[in-house]
């Protein structure tokens, strides 16, 4: 009785309805990636990074880490902010983000306010799910933390720090080993989809330069670094084996393990003091988009899936001269630039299948508006169809594309280095201590070298 | 028809809008809002702690007639969550203090005590007769170190956290460990199936 009621109610208010639920999808375009891509969005604080005013770059962020995507915003906020050198907002920032990351692995499996998103994404597009982060971004938010920790001092927060970013390492490499064996039980394929072999070339070369989507060898050796500095050489031991496991390419990693087991046993090691360069060069590719129209009888789709281009930009080192001599160039530790292609193509699998979803119910819509709506309504769904299709492109954009390290041995004492690096050059001064550990952080933007020197670490004994 | 939709639409927006409310709570009840360290672990650690110590027969014996001057150096956060480690040795401190049988300098306030003595010496505005005297302060007997290490397991479904809390009091005359104690917690969390 009451639905038979209901019915004509309900049809009178169908057009208020309708009109209400397109004006919730398309207002707040200008902070969300609905059908504003992300990398267009993510300019606007690059460029403000790369300039003489990286500050910037924290501002036009603010208004946007409010939204259903803020871990995304507040991540590239805190990176903005330790670019501009405001480390409380940084921290504050990336502790947020940390939150949000703990809150997540809280959350029940199956969740409610999950499938509302769902359904959005399944008439709209992929970016109408909440960003929810990446396990290499996650990883790099310990690591970028500690670093923050540890340039304030705050080396009981740093090695909290570094002991997470060894934890989420662990943990995100069971899951995906699980994952692979479920997927291996239930007889899937575990390689991505072969059938866009053409449009995914680009995406298989740059994965392919890296081993994992997810271990990280900067931040090992770095906790490494921090490890040895404050004398906690068994687990520093462990971490530069890691390191060296990840990428047995790291050609300085077999001293620094003879180095730490010396120390370990302690012998004497050396009158000069230990310098780290870690050297974060220029900003990780955003993502593109690959569309392909599809005809049918009832009219066009499109399908939209994000990819990485082929031509990514090689690592360029950065020179460091001490006395006018050359003694050592920056080696890449961790090409972020190919974890990022890496976890993108362990998430095209997915991505397909709820493309395949979409299309469907897309395709539906659109045989509804042809039969129903008349010439301008099947119109109107036709640009719908084909113009909200779009990739989800985002993606922690402010990171950078290569991380570097380089190490020198140097007589105790202030000490002059000169570094340059496509960046640009910069005179730095640095304590050395007699068998300490200063570390030297470069974040090269493409047009401004951005040093700062961390607080030494003295030889414990 | 209106009536019942109007009264519908009235009783979601108070749903919705539900007013915030603060109220009192137990200090001392259990918390398990979730595995992190929480109040419940600290006062766990410290009663167990302070229990512990107290009933150490040579500590009961050495304690009998005197009080010993003792100073908290520090415990070690050996785990992956940012934990106020001096919060926990507060506590044991004051407790032991309440206790009757041990006395406490603090070497986090050395700073500020002798900023004061100078002033009291050295500034002409204090009567030399109340100003204190400077080297008559008590050396300690005994130092309070130790560390809080977790094991962090994780998956989908749960979260289990070990904690292991380590105390030791050492005589720093002979150097020998006089005491030392542990405590372990441990909690697991499983994770809802269905949710908001």
């Amino acid at each position: 009785m009451l639905r038979h009621d209901l019915r004509p109610l309900l049809s009178s208010l169908r057009p208020v309805l309708l009109g209400a639920l397109l004006t919730a999808l398309l207002t707040g375009c200008a902070t969300s990636s609905l059908f504003n891509p992300y990398p267009w969005q993510a300019e606007q604080w690059k460029s403000a990074l790369a300039s003489d005013q990286p500050e910037v770059a924290v501002t036009r962020l603010n208004r946007r880490t409010r939204g259903a995507d803020r871990l995304l915003y507040l991540q590239e906020r805190g990176r903005a902010a330790q670019i501009a050198d405001d480390l409380t907002q940084s921290i504050d920032d990336f502790r947020e983000v940390i939150r949000l990351y703990d809150e997540q692995d809280d959350q029940a499996r199956i969740r409610a306010s999950g499938a509302g998103a769902g359904l959005t994404a399944l008439m709209v597009n992929d970016n109408a799910i909440p960003y929810r982060g990446q396990d290499y971004e996650r990883i790099m938010v310990h690591g970028l933390q500690a670093l923050n920790y540890w340039q304030t001092g705050d080396l009981d927060a740093a090695a909290v720090e570094f002991r997470r970013v060894t934890l989420e390492q662990q943990v995100a490499e069971q899951r995906r080993e699980r994952e692979i064996g479920d997927a291996l039980a239930d007889g899937e394929p575990v390689a991505a989809v072969s059938d866009f072999g053409r449009e995914l070339a680009g995406l298989n070369s740059a994965a392919a330069s890296v081993r994992s989507s997810i271990q990280n060898a900067y931040f090992y050796y770095l906790a490494g670094v921090f490890r040895e500095g404050i004398g906690d050489y068994n687990n520093a031991l462990v971490d530069y084996k890691r390191a060296w496991e990840v990428n047995p390419d790291l050609s300085l990693l077999p001293a620094d393990i003879a180095r730490v087991e010396a120390r370990m046993n302690r012998r004497h090691v050396s009158d000069q003091g230990l310098v780290v360069i870690a050297y974060e060069q220029g900003f990780v590719p955003p993502r593109e988009e690959v569309s392909l129209p599809i005809p049918t009888i009832h009219g066009y789709f499109a399908i939209a899936f994000p990819t990485y281009g082929g031509d990514l930009v090689g690592p360029a080192p950065l020179r460091i001269e001490h006395n006018g001599q050359d003694p050592a160039r920056t080696e890449v530790a961790t090409a972020v630039s190919g974890m990022a292609a890496r976890a993108l193509r362990e998430a095209v699998p997915g991505m397909l299948a709820r493309q395949t979803l979409r299309a469907a119910a897309k395709y539906e819509a659109q045989k509804r508006a042809n039969d129903d709506l008349g010439l301008f309504g099947a119109f109107a769904t036709q640009v719908y169809n084909l113009v909200s299709e779009t990739a989800d492109l985002r993606s922690w954009l402010t990171l950078p594309a290569y991380a570097q390290v380089a190490r020198l041995e140097l007589p105790p004492g202030q000490q002059t280095l000169r570094l340059s690096g496509s960046g640009g050059s910069a005179n730095v001064e640095i304590p050395v201590t007699r068998g300490g550990m200063t570390l030297v952080r470069v974040i090269d933007t493409g047009t401004r070298l951005h040093v700062t020197v961390m607080p030494a670490l003295e030889e414990q004994r | 028809m209106m009536r019942a939709l109007t009264l519908a639409v009235m009783v979601m927006a108070l749903a919705v809008t539900g007013c915030t409310r603060v109220q009192y709570g137990d200090a001392t009840a259990t918390e398990t809002v979730t595995v992190d360290f929480g109040s419940t672990d600290l006062q766990m650690i410290a009663t167990s702690m302070v229990d512990d110590l107290l009933r150490f027969p040579p500590v009961v014996q050495l304690t009998a007639e005197r009080r010993p001057v003792v100073f908290v150096d520090r415990v070690q956060n050996r785990t992956v969550e940012h934990i106020d480690t001096e919060s926990v040795t507060d506590s044991i401190r004051t407790r032991l203090i309440q206790s009757g049988k041990f006395r406490f300098v603090d070497m986090t306030v050395v700073d500020r005590v002798r900023e004061q003595m100078d002033f009291q010496t050295q500034s002409g505005m204090v009567d030399p007769a109340t100003a204190v005297s400077m080297g008559r302060q008590i050396g300690a007997e005994f130092m309070m170190y130790g560390a809080l290490t977790s094991i962090v397991k994780r998956d989908n479904r749960t979260r289990d956290v070990y904690y292991k809390f380590t105390l030791n009091m050492m005589n720093l005359e002979t150097g020998i460990i006089e005491w030392s104690s542990e405590k372990e917690i441990r909690k697991t969390q499983s994770r809802r199936l269905f949710g908001m």
